[in-house]
């Protein structure tokens, strides 16, 4: 799941796969504006086959936040 | 001139015209669901008799949440009974929201899933309300829009609403102060959707992007798809643009500069792997898009540039609630893309002391029970006094240069539009956000740099661009100070920053 975030993640950032990790921040350590943010997480629904809400979605703050959230989704 | 005078007219005409055509189209839960013009008039006219019952002697209803086909329902279904409309910002918290309410006077109150907590604290903040309504779901507290149009099936409401009655109350966010309730009649939001030629639109999509309650999505998208027998395609969620468009595959959209401004970016880095730009632009928007307009804030033309390269048109326009709100709209390949376009027909413009003042039939009643502003806003011969600063062309082009409020006025009598200085900025990466104010007589630049910029030396890098700025610019219109923040600027909740608070 991890590497499959990190795709997405390097399609509107131009930032090294290495270089995210679990702990990254979406905005501080990654570099995303709130609106990049939130289109990436739409693009997280095709990608992880799941339906986001939102509100709920947008306070992962962290990689691994997003990956638990997206997993509790399953 | 359109035939029709009041938005009770145009739904009937929609529907006499446009028939079982789509009007709505929504993609819920995976699926496409589309909604006739017919179906849509047959259910506000079941929500207007609702209305009839219980408000013999007529009601002004907010209606609160993001765009779905039950939202528009509850709001032509008011209209459609004679009565107002008071569309609320969904994103606003429940205090500010109770505060409209009761300002409007309104005693309905319309909800989606977003405020259906607060009904409680609704109930006790608004006491004259007399019914809350849930747009999608039954609650226990609260009627469900689905239950009303069920039980009212087949009924037709016996109203007869005019041109210059009010239609509606849209409130200013505004930058300082409380905010305005613009009052807009059935003729003025007639008069500017119809303003327009129609180039042939229906059965063209519209994908709807910007939040309902501002007026320039719900002319530009919802009254004009309703006149032009347009499929309208909604946007559920800023997190789905890019899928909804490859969903939709619309004609065009309306943005603001923001979202157009991620998008190019987002091209421009898809363009460092592929270099056929043309084909990343057919991949983002779909194969039938041509055109985005954007108004509501500055548009450069570096925006306008890069996304020729993608072989996407885009155009500003410019306008404001208080006109309902369209004063100029551009074109696709505008020749002047510093330019807001022209004015839309039969608007009339006059630069008063270098302010643009409009007249025309889309321009407001004035402010809902607010004299002194409205007296401050329109003249007695009817001229809308914009507030903004501009010229036009000798071709008919117009050009804003800022904001009358915001003119800083330098004790050497130099007159500077803040604006005018920040917008050359609008492309420089590693400036996020700047504002430019008088202090100690002196033009200062506030800026908050990019966090995302990676760079050894911002700062210096900063002031390389103002020093090239300032090298172009006349002597009085020179920054003269540099101040650095390390956070963002405080926003009005339509996110313009609260200049007043600096």
């Amino acid at each position: 799941m991890l590497e499959k975030l990190i795709e997405l993640i390097t399609q509107y950032i131009d930032i090294e796969p290495d270089e995210i990790k679990e702990e990254s921040r979406f905005m501080e350590d990654i570099g995303f504006n709130s609106y990049d943010f939130m289109c990436m997480l739409g693009d997280c629904e095709d990608a992880f086959d799941v339906e986001i809400d939102e509100a709920e979605a947008a306070g992962n703050k962290t990689v691994g936040a997003l990956l638990a959230y997206l997993g509790g989704l399953k | 001139m359109a035939e029709i005078a009041t938005l009770k007219e145009l739904v009937y005409r929609a529907d006499a015209v446009f028939g079982d055509e789509p009007f709505v189209r929504e993609y819920l839960h995976r699926e496409l669901r589309d909604k006739s013009f017919r179906t849509f008039r047959q259910d506000c006219d079941c929500f207007a008799v609702w209305i009839q019952e219980h408000f013999p002697n007529g009601v002004h209803a907010a209606v609160i949440g993001s765009t779905s086909y039950e939202y528009l329902t509850a709001w032509f279904g008011i209209q459609c009974s004679g009565n107002v409309t008071v569309p609320l910002d969904n994103a606003n918290p429940a205090e500010k929201i109770a505060d409209e309410v009761n300002r409007s006077d309104s005693e309905i109150v319309i909800v989606d899933k977003r405020h259906e907590g607060d009904i409680e604290q609704f109930r006790k903040l608004c006491p004259q309300v007399k019914y809350f309504i849930h747009l999608h779901e039954k609650q226990e507290n609260m009627l469900c829009l689905a239950d009303i149009i069920s039980e009212y099936s087949g009924k037709v409401p016996d109203s007869s609403p005019k041109e210059n009655d009010l239609a509606a109350i849209l409130f200013t966010s505004g930058t300082t102060g409380q905010s305005k309730g613009v009052m807009l009649s059935n003729g003025n939001l007639i008069d500017n959707a119809t303003c327009e030629p129609d180039r042939n639109y229906r059965g063209q999509k519209r994908m709807t992007v910007l939040p309902i309650h501002h007026v320039f999505c719900f002319t530009c998208d919802v009254l004009c798809a309703l006149w032009y027998g347009r499929i309208l395609c909604v946007n559920d969620s800023l997190m789905r643009i890019p899928k909804n468009l490859k969903i939709f595959q619309p004609d065009d959209t309306t943005f603001v500069p923001m979202i157009a401004a991620s998008i190019l970016s987002k091209m421009q880095l898809a363009a460092e792997k592929n270099p056929d730009k043309i084909a990343i632009g057919k991949e983002t928007f779909g194969e039938n898009f041509s055109v985005i307009y954007t108004g509501g804030a500055y548009l450069s033309p570096e925006i306008i540039k890069g996304y020729e390269e993608f072989g996407i048109d885009i155009a500003q326009g410019y306008g404001m609630t208080e006109c309902s709100p369209r004063i100029c709209t551009g074109v696709k390949g505008c020749p002047k893309p510093s330019s807001v376009g022209r004015r839309v027909p039969g608007c009339e413009i006059r630069i008063v002391d270098g302010e643009i003042c409009v007249k025309s039939r889309s321009v407001m009643q004035g402010y809902y029970k607010n004299p002194e502003e409205t007296a401050k806003t329109l003249t007695e011969d009817g001229w809308l006094k914009t507030g903004d600063l501009g010229y036009v062309d000798d071709d008919g082009y117009v050009y804003i240069t800022g904001r009358k409020k915001n003119l800083i006025i330098l004790s050497n009598g130099e007159n500077v539009s803040p604006e005018e200085i920040e917008n050359q900025f609008a492309c420089c990466k590693p400036i996020k956000e700047i504002v430019v104010y008088e202090k100690d007589n002196l033009i200062t630049a506030e800026v908050y740099p990019n966090p995302d910029y990676a760079s050894e030396n911002i700062e210096a890098e900063i002031q390389q661009k103002i020093d090239d700025v300032n090298s172009g610019s006349p002597p009085a219109k020179r920054i003269a100070k540099l101040v650095i923040r390390d956070t963002e600027f405080p926003k009005t909740a339509s996110k313009k920053i609260i200049r007043s608070l600096l």
